[in-house]
Order: structure tokens, then C-alpha cells, then sequence
């Protein structure tokens, strides 16, 4: 019997319930339900079925939403347990897999936690964005690569202030380094002495623990001292109004207690001492802009005030003051958010950071995650056919691939996690050493905010993602049939990808050793090089005390009665580091430009003490008295700039005022650092300046040397601790930087191989295992054992020698973009590359050799009975 | 093996009862004549499908045509696991209520 066509249900419900059905395979849910509406429609009419049908759909999402979630979860569960237990199962694998994460994890954190530090610098200030620091710009006279100076004159601040309208406040700042400070007895040397404005306080964010912000720095006698500082003169007491003598301030009462700057701020103030006693010492006029540039400018300005219109203001002023003394010179406003980065000018207040060394770090950091991510894809799938047969049984069973793909990315998920776990311990560990090795004070406790958190979790997720995502898709694509017949070709499957990988994964590895080598062979080529004067066995001791400089030549007379004393020599800049300079017009020519020279007052004994060379004329002589006031040596340069060939006679025009006779012409020496050329220098003799004092000794007993040299200062003067470095060791500190650089590369290279070789060692175990049978049967046929070891290796060894090929250019450009910062330089030779090859070959060959002998080695019968 | 809920009691013996004609309409039906309570199918079939992971019923899809509701029926039937859960549930209540007078309380 064919009934009358009866009403259908709502068409919305019943997409819906047919789209909710569509994830529950055996289900009549819908056709169900239409039988029952129909009756409904038949007993109460279709507004009600209607309404029924309506409810019934509705719930059922509902219903099922909560059901789907609860299986959900329990697969979860069954995938967690699985990939846990593919961890213990695999003991071996998940140990390359997880360490090798976690080295490239602990290193990317580390790197980012520096860089985060990096980027932290003076953001600590509440206006941080408004504040800026005014700075010269100089056309033309370029000193020592840079024609911007941090500093500026007196009248700058005020005038700012009184002028432009948009500056809010503006103060003068003035650092001076290793001031002496005496409390009862007790000295104390403060390495960050500062003068300031009462400003101060209104510019930056500065908090008092004690004292009063706004008076404490009215009375010129008064002193602000750090947190730290005050700890450390008065321990536990309270020291405020007590009285801190200083021999050229005088006594100075303690008006309040600064909470101790962060260490990221691009300069940190241990004490504070009113500005004005500054200009009340020096004498100075501050209203006028002739002398001297003595302090920095800081200025806040308004709320919505432009830098840039101020700039455009600032112009007017420089014309102004400058023009009409004949200074070539343009104010600018830098941002103090970018002083510790971008700002690598002359006179900084304190050593900076480098953004390109950020940049430099957290590319090589990634590098080395990279290399971490290319190990897990390449046993990932290297593993795969492991694997076969459980995807074989879950797809029977009724898997979706994408059911598979997320649990592959699952586990991998899990395994970043642990990694993650380790990292953060590794990280933990390596810390402390790694802030002494930057100098900086990073604490792991900054990655606990909630923004840094959800980063990381982010990051993990990612790095899950991309290092499971590879294996995933390959395994849950196997076809069931084949994997559980055990058919599966085993091992071809992403084998191009997999050597891509491998490539990949130690062109990084060569790229790393060659710039290492290279980092190397250039601080070998600085330490080697002929600078022109000697570094051995010289004592450079610093002359901080007046008393001291005063009476030098009485401590020099006593120094050489000592056996072991060689000679003693004073001078105000040791020779590898002279950074002053003075403009000398160009005799006999016609344009008015005039040349640096760089100027350094020495005495008698300086020439012969660092043994430098001359090439015409003599040293300056005690036995004419006129070299005492007249007389000056250049060097070569200065004397081609000069154009002088012939010396007699010949003086040096400085501002009209003095005209030294030339008495002897120096070899070029590298007075400044291998960075810059060899610029025209002049040494003018001047026995009472000078801040070094250069002791070279001999024989072996240096301690006792030493003793006895400590003993003729104290008995002159000892206010001031005794202090002296060896010689080599201050030419050392100039290149730091590039140390820090080259064990930086090192570390890398050191963490980027061994991750590199974990994953080799990984792949040729894996490999001799699939190939176990084909290895007995040529065994059997009388393959040697250095054939199987050749057999084996062969693959990995091709691509080693492409990672080289390919590295090399790569490499070399890279390194010889960072030698263009020397202007003496060692050239990038065939050595290196052939050093790197062979370097990575061996690790390679070692890594390889180890598996390899051990499945070339094994008895043929285990490995053809093994089914 | 966890004892039945009470809920899958009910379904289980409904099924039992139906026989060959266990399909959802049927059991919701029958369902409502034991107990007086209407399932919504949401219900009824998360239900069964925990029933049928568990292994105490097996479905069995059937093309039918002409029929006034659509043309597909799921058929359950119970399956001897089933069967035993059911034996050690009913076991398991006549033991709590074992001794004690119909109307005690």
C-alpha cells in the first residue's frame, strides 16, 4: 500500500541532523526520526511535529557534541599511552630525537632570552618613548669610524628648555670614572661617578629609598648614592646626612638613597652629585658655547611633541652657536630606546650593545633548532616503516588518515614537550655562565609572564608541528595492505626529502666551522700581527691619584733601582689605544680643510719602552732642553699627510699657538685598534701627564716584581688601590668583542655538528638494520668488511661532500662581509675550506664508522636467520 | 567488566523484547511503554553507541522502501556479551534486594 505523500520536517533540522550523522557512521538518526514525525504530524498535526522535530535535533547536537568529546578524549588517552610507549620502546631513537631537540631548543631560549634582554634596554623609563638624547653630527671630521658625539656643551640644556617650547625638561649629565671616596678612614672607588641636574629625577624614572627627589640635589655639596653603594660604605646604617670626602669636591653630604638602577639601561649611576658642582670645580661659564663639549643632553619632551620638527628647530640654534666659531656641527635627537642598539658614536657613556650581534645570535640560534627540527623529520620518517604496521591496524580498524596525521603530530607534540622540559633545565644550568660571558643579567624568570608563556607554548606547538609534520603525512599515506603484508618498501619512502634534509642539515654545520676557523685564524692573525711596538712583560699600572702623577719621576727613579726593572715610562694613552686628536691646518695648501691628528702626550722613556721604531730624526733627548716645550715626533702618515719629505726644520701649526719643532719621524705603528687604518699621529713629550705608567721587568719572579713595585706607590700615595694590568692583556681586551664572537661560533658549530651527528648516527643505524639481510647475503658471497663499511657509508658520504660544495660560497661570503670591519685582515685561504671539509669528514666517517663496522663486523648467520 | 548502568539496562532489555524489529523508532517506543520515560534521540542513540563499543549490542543497517519514515533502519540485536552483562546486572540487584519484603519501604 503506497501512502499519500505525507509532510517532510523542517528542511534547517534536517541538514542538520543529517551533517551531525554524517560523523556517526552507523546511525538512522534521521530517517528515525521522520518515521516518528510523521506519526506525530498524523496524531497533533505538523506545528507540533514541527516543534518536536525542532527540539529533538537540536538536543541530539547537543548531546552528541558532549559525546564526540568524551571519545575524543579517551583517544587521546590511547595515543598519549602510544606514543609513550614508542618512547620506551625506542630507547635509542628517542634519545637522538629528544636531546637533540632539546640542545636546539635550550639554544634558541637562551638566544631569545638575550634578545629580549637585548630589546629591554631603557624601556624601564615611564617616558621612555619621549625621551631622547641630543647628539653632535660633524660632517668631516671623522674620528675613529664614526662622525656623530654623544657630547655636547654646557648652555644646551637650559637653552633648551627656556626655548623650544615642546621639550618638557632637559639636564646635563657628566660621567666620570673611578672617583675615590673616603668615609672614616675607609676609600672607596666608584667606577660610575655622575654629575646631574635636579631633572634628573623628572627625565628618568629614578626612585629614592630615601631622601627627598626634589631637593636633594639643590645643595651643590650633596651626594645621591645607589642602593649598593650605600651597602657597601655604610653597611646596615642609615646613611643618610652622612659626610663622603672626595679630594677634588671636598665633603659631600649624603641627601638621599637611590634604588639601584636595572642593568639594562644604557648608563647606571652608583652616585649623583649636582651638576653645578661640576661647573664650580671646572670654573666653567655655562653661558657661553666656546669651551668644551663636557656633558650629555637629555631631554623629555612633551606629550605629542614631534623629534623631528625639534630637529628641524635645532638647526636654527646650531647656526646660530656654531657658525659663528667656525664649527661644522648639527644637533640631533636620538631616542633613548635605541642608544643601547643602534648607537655606536664617539663618546658613548658607556660600552653598547650591537643590534647586528642580535641579529647575528638569533640566526644562528635558529639555524641550530632548524638542524634539531631536520632530525626528528629525518628519523621520523627514516623510522616510519616501523610504524607500518600499527597505522596497517588502526586504518583496518577503521582510522582516518587525518585521525593518523594527528596522531603522529601528537606524539611529536609530546616530544618537543619533554624536550622542552630539558631545554629549560639546560637552560637553567648554562645561564649564569652565559650572563658572565655577555656581561649582562638575564634571569630565566622573565619567561613566566603570561605574553611570554603563550609565546612559548606557541613555540612548541610550532616546532611540534613542523618537525612531525614531514613523518606524519608519510606514515598515515601507507596503504594498509602493503604495511601489514610487510611488503612496504622500507626506507624509500621520502628518501630524496631525507638526503635534502641531510644536505641541509650539515651545510649548516660547514657554514659554522668554516666561520669559526675564520673567527680563528683572524684573532691568530691580531695576536701575531707586527703592530709596531712590544706587548711582552710590560706592567701597565693607571695613575689615578694626583699624588701619584705628581711625583712620577720620583717613583720612577725608584722603581729602576729593582734589579728586574728594565725601564719606566709614562704616558696619557698606551699605545695601542689613542683616541684623542687635534686639527692641524695643511701647510702649503690652498683649501682650509684641515687634518686629524691624533695627539698623545709621553715622556722620555716611552719610544724605547714599547720599542718603537724610528725612521728619521731621534727621540726626544733630555739633552736638549728645548724638547721640553718644542718638540714633537709624527708618524709616517702624519708626514705624508703633511707632505713633508725633509723634516729639518719643519714645524707643526697648531691654532696658531704653538709651533713644536719635528725632531723625529715613527714608524707606522697600529696605534689604535687592527678596525682602523694607521691615521697621521703626533707624540708631544710632556713628563707630568700621564695616567699610565708602563713598567717593563724581567726574569721570572714577576709576583715579587710585582710586590716590590706596589710597595715604592703606596709609600708615595695610597689612597687609591693599587692597580696594573700586563700589557697584553689590555691589547687583548680591545678585540672582546670578536673573542666572545669566536667561541660564540664555536659553541654553535660544536652544538650544530653533534645534533647533525646524532641524526647521521641515527640514520646509518637505521639504515644497516633494514639492510641486515642484504648485508648477510654479501657476506656470504665473500663481501669484505670494508666493502660493507663502504657500502654503508657511501650515501651519507656523497652527501657530505655536496653539503661542502654547497656551504663553501655561502661561507665565504658571509666571512668576508665580517673581515671588511678590519682594515688589517688575514685573507680567507684555501686552508680553511680544506681544514672544514676534512673536519666534517671525520666526525662524519667517525659517527658513521661506529654502526657500520658493527653491522659489517656481525656474523652473516644472525643477520639471515633473524626472520 | 563494569556493571551496567541502569540506562543500559533498560535499552538492553528493550532490545531483548523486540527481537528482530529492534530498531530506533521501535526501541524508543518500547523504552516509553517499560518506563513511562521518552528518550530524544540524541539520547538514545549515544546510548546505543556506547553499547555497541562496549560490544553488548551489534547493529545492522537495512535499505528498506516505501516506508513512511526514510529508507534506512539500524537493527540491533544483543550479542552474547550482552546477554552475560545483563545475567550479572540482574544478579547484582537481586542480591541488594535479596531478604527484603516488596513493600518495606
Amino acid at each position: 500500500m503506497r501512502s499519500s505523500p505525507s509532510p517532510s520536517p523542517p528542511k534547517p533540522a534536517v541538514w542538520l541532523v543529517r551533517h551531525l550523522e554524517r560523523y556517526r557512521a552507523n546511525h538512522a538518526m534521521a530517517d528515525d526520526m521522520r518515521e516518528v514525525f510523521t506519526r506525530i504530524c498524523r496524531e497533533r498535526g505538523y506545528i507540533s511535529a514541527c516543534v518536536w522535530y525542532w527540539m529533538q535535533s537540536l538536543d541530539a547536537i547537543v548531546k552528541n557534541t558532549f559525546h564526540s568529546w568524551k571519545w575524543r578524549f579517551i583517544m587521546f588517552k590511547s595515543y598519549m599511552k602510544i606514543a609513550l610507549r614508542n618512547i620506551q620502546g625506542n630507547k635509542w631513537y628517542s634519545l637522538i630525537n629528544i636531546s637533540g631537540l632539546a640542545l636546539g631548543l635550550a639554544c634558541f631560549i637562551l638566544v631569545s632570552l638575550f634578545v629580549k634582554y637585548e630589546l629591554s634596554y631603557d624601556k624601564h623609563h615611564k617616558h621612555s618613548n619621549r625621551i631622547f638624547r641630543i647628539i653632535n653630527y660633524q660632517p668631516e671630521k671623522n674620528y675613529m669610524n664614526s662622525d656623530y658625539f654623544a657630547w655636547t656643551q654646557g648652555p644646551l640644556a637650559p637653552t633648551l628648555i627656556d626655548r623650544y617650547p615642546e621639550v618638557e625638561s632637559a639636564v646635563r649629565i657628566n660621567r666620570h670614572h673611578n672617583q675615590l671616596i673616603i668615609q672614616d678612614e675607609d676609600s672607596f672607588l666608584i667606577n660610575d661617578f655622575y654629575f646631574a641636574d635636579p631633572e634628573i629625577f623628572d627625565i628618568f624614572t629614578l626612585e629614592l629609598l630615601h631622601g627627598n627627589a626634589v631637593s636633594a640635589l639643590n645643595n651643590p655639596d650633596s651626594i645621591i648614592i645607589s642602593d649598593t653603594t650605600a651597602r657597601k660604605i655604610f653597611g646596615n646604617k642609615n646613611p643618610m646626612g652622612k659626610i663622603l670626602k672626595h679630594d677634588n669636591l671636598g665633603d659631600l653630604v649624603v641627601t638621599g638613597v637611590l634604588q639601584d638602577m636595572p642593568k639594562n639601561s644604557h648608563f647606571r649611576m652608583e652616585s649623583i652629585v649636582p651638576f653645578n658642582k661640576f661647573i664650580e670645580i671646572r670654573e666653567l661659564n655655562t653661558d657661553s658655547w666656546t669651551p668644551g663639549w663636557y656633558c650629555y643632553t637629555y631631554c623629555l619632551l612633551k606629550e605629542g611633541a614631534q623629534p623631528e620638527v625639534l630637529e628641524e628647530k635645532l638647526v636654527g640654534l646650531s647656526e646660530e652657536v656654531y657658525k659663528k666659531n667656525n664649527i661644522e656641527s648639527r644637533l640631533k635627537l636620538q631616542p633613548i630606546e635605541r642608544i643601547h642598539l643602534y648607537s655606536h658614536i664617539n663618546g658613548e657613556i658607556s660600552d653598547n650593545g650591537d643590534i647586528k650581534n642580535v641579529i647575528v645570535f638569533f640566526s644562528i640560534a635558529f639555524l641550530v633548532l632548524i638542524i634539531a627540527c631536520i632530525n626528528y623529520m629525518n628519523l621520523g620518517t627514516a623510522q616510519s616503516a616501523q610504524r607500518g604496521r600499527e597505522v596497517g591496524v588502526r586504518k583496518v580498524v577503521g582510522a582516518q588518515q587525518r585521525q593518523l596525521v594527528m596522531q603522529f603530530l601528537g606524539e611529536s607534540i609530546v616530544l618537543t614537550f619533554i624536550a622542552f622540559i630539558l631545554a629549560l633545565a639546560l637552560v637553567g644550568i648554562v645561564l649564569p655562565a652565559f650572563n658572565v660571558f655577555f656581561e649582562r643579567d638575564i634571569n630565566l624568570n622573565t619567561l613566566w609572564c603570561l605574553k611570554y608563556s603563550l609565546l612559548l607554548l606557541a613555540f612548541i606547538l610550532f616546532t611540534g608541528i613542523a618537525s612531525g609534520s614531514y613523518p606524519a603525512f608519510i606514515i598515515s599515506s601507507f596503504k594498509p595492505i602493503a604495511s601489514l603484508r610487510g611488503t612496504l618498501r622500507q626506507g624509500t619512502k621520502g628518501f630524496a626529502l631525507r638526503s635534502v634534509l641531510v644536505v641541509f642539515q650539515f651545510s649548516i654545520s660547514i657554514i659554522l666551522i668554516i666561520s669559526t676557523l675564520v673567527v680563528k685564524s683572524q684573532l691568530v692573525f691580531i695576536e701575531n700581527k707586527d703592530v709596531g711596538f712590544t706587548k711582552d712583560r710590560i706592567v701597565v699600572l693607571r695613575l689615578r691619584d694626583r699624588e701619584l702623577r705628581r711625583n712620577k719621576e720620583t717613583i720612577k727613579t725608584k722603581l729602576l733601582n729593582h734589579p728586574r726593572v728594565l725601564s719606566v715610562a709614562g704616558s696619557n694613552y698606551l699605545p695601542n689605544n689613542m683616541t684623542s686628536f687635534n686639527r692641524y691646518p695643511i701647510p702649503d695648501s690652498s683649501d682650509k680643510s684641515l687634518l686629524t691628528i691624533y695627539t698623545a702626550y709621553v715622556d722620555y722613556d716611552f719610544i724605547n719602552l714599547f720599542n718603537i721604531q724610528l725612521t728619521q730624526g731621534r727621540n726626544f733627548s733630555r739633552d736638549f732642553v728645548s724638547d721640553q716645550e718644542n718638540a714633537v715626533l709624527i708618524n709616517e702618515s702624519a708626514a705624508r699627510a703633511l707632505g713633508w719629505n725633509k723634516l729639518e726644520g719643519q714645524r707643526l701649526k697648531h691654532r696658531g699657538e704653538r709651533y713644536p719643532e719635528i725632531v723625529g719621524v715613527l714608524k707606522d705603528f697600529n696605534f689604535q685598534s687592527l678596525h682602523n687604518e694607521i691615521s697621521p699621529l703626533c707624540l708631544y713629550l710632556s713628563p707630568t701627564t700621564s695616567f699610565y705608567l708602563s713598567v717593563k721587568i724581567k726574569g721570572n719572579e714577576i709576583s715579587k716584581t710585582l710586590k716590590y713595585i706596589q710597595g715604592r706607590i703606596e709609600a708615595v700615595s695610597s689612597d687609591y688601590p693599587f692597580e696594573y694590568q700586563f700589557f697584553d692583556d689590555v691589547f687583548d681586551q680591545t678585540y672582546r668583542n670578536e673573542q666572545k664572537l669566536g667561541s660564540l661560533f664555536m659553541t654553535c658549530a660544536f652544538l650544530a655538528v653533534f645534533i647533525a651527528c646524532l641524526g647521521l648516527l641515527g640514520l646509518v643505524a637505521f639504515t644497516a638494520e633494514q639492510r641486515t639481510k642484504e648485508i648477510g647475503i654479501r657476506k656470504v658471497l665473500g663481501a669484505s668488511t670494508a666493502n660493507i663499511i663502504l657500502l654503508l657509508s657511501k650515501q651519507f658520504l656523497k652527501w657530505i661532500i655536496l653539503a661542502n660544495i654547497l656551504s663553501w660560497p655561502v661561507a665565504y661570503y658571509a666571512m668576508h662581509r665580517w673581515l671588511q670591519n678590519f682594515a688589517y685582515r688575514v685573507n680567507i685561504g684555501i686552508g680553511i675550506f680544506v681544514a672544514s671539509t676534512s673536519i666534517a669528514f671525520f666526525i662524519a666517517l667517525t659517527t658513521l664508522s661506529y654502526q657500520s663496522v658493527k653491522a659489517a663486523t656481525s656474523n652473516p648467520v644472525d643477520a639471515l636467520r633473524y626472520e | 567488566m563494569k556493571t551496567l548502568s541502569i540506562n543500559e539496562q533498560i535499552f538492553l532489555v528493550a532490545i531483548w523484547w523486540l527481537q528482530d524489529d529492534a530498531y530506533g523508532v521501535r526501541i524508543r517506543d518500547k523504552i516509553k511503554e517499560m518506563t513511562g520515560r521518552a528518550f530524544t534521540f540524541g539520547t538514545l542513540y549515544n546510548t546505543l553507541d556506547n553499547l555497541a563499543k562496549k560490544g553488548h549490542v551489534k547493529s545492522r543497517a537495512v535499505q528498506i522502501l516505501n516506508q513512511a519514515g526514510g529508507n534506512k533502519r539500524v537493527y540491533y540485536i544483543i550479542t552474547e556479551t550482552g546477554r552475560k552483562a545483563l545475567r550479572e546486572a540482574r544478579d547484582l540487584q537481586e542480591a541488594i534486594w535479596k531478604g527484603i519484603f516488596k513493600y518495606t519501604f
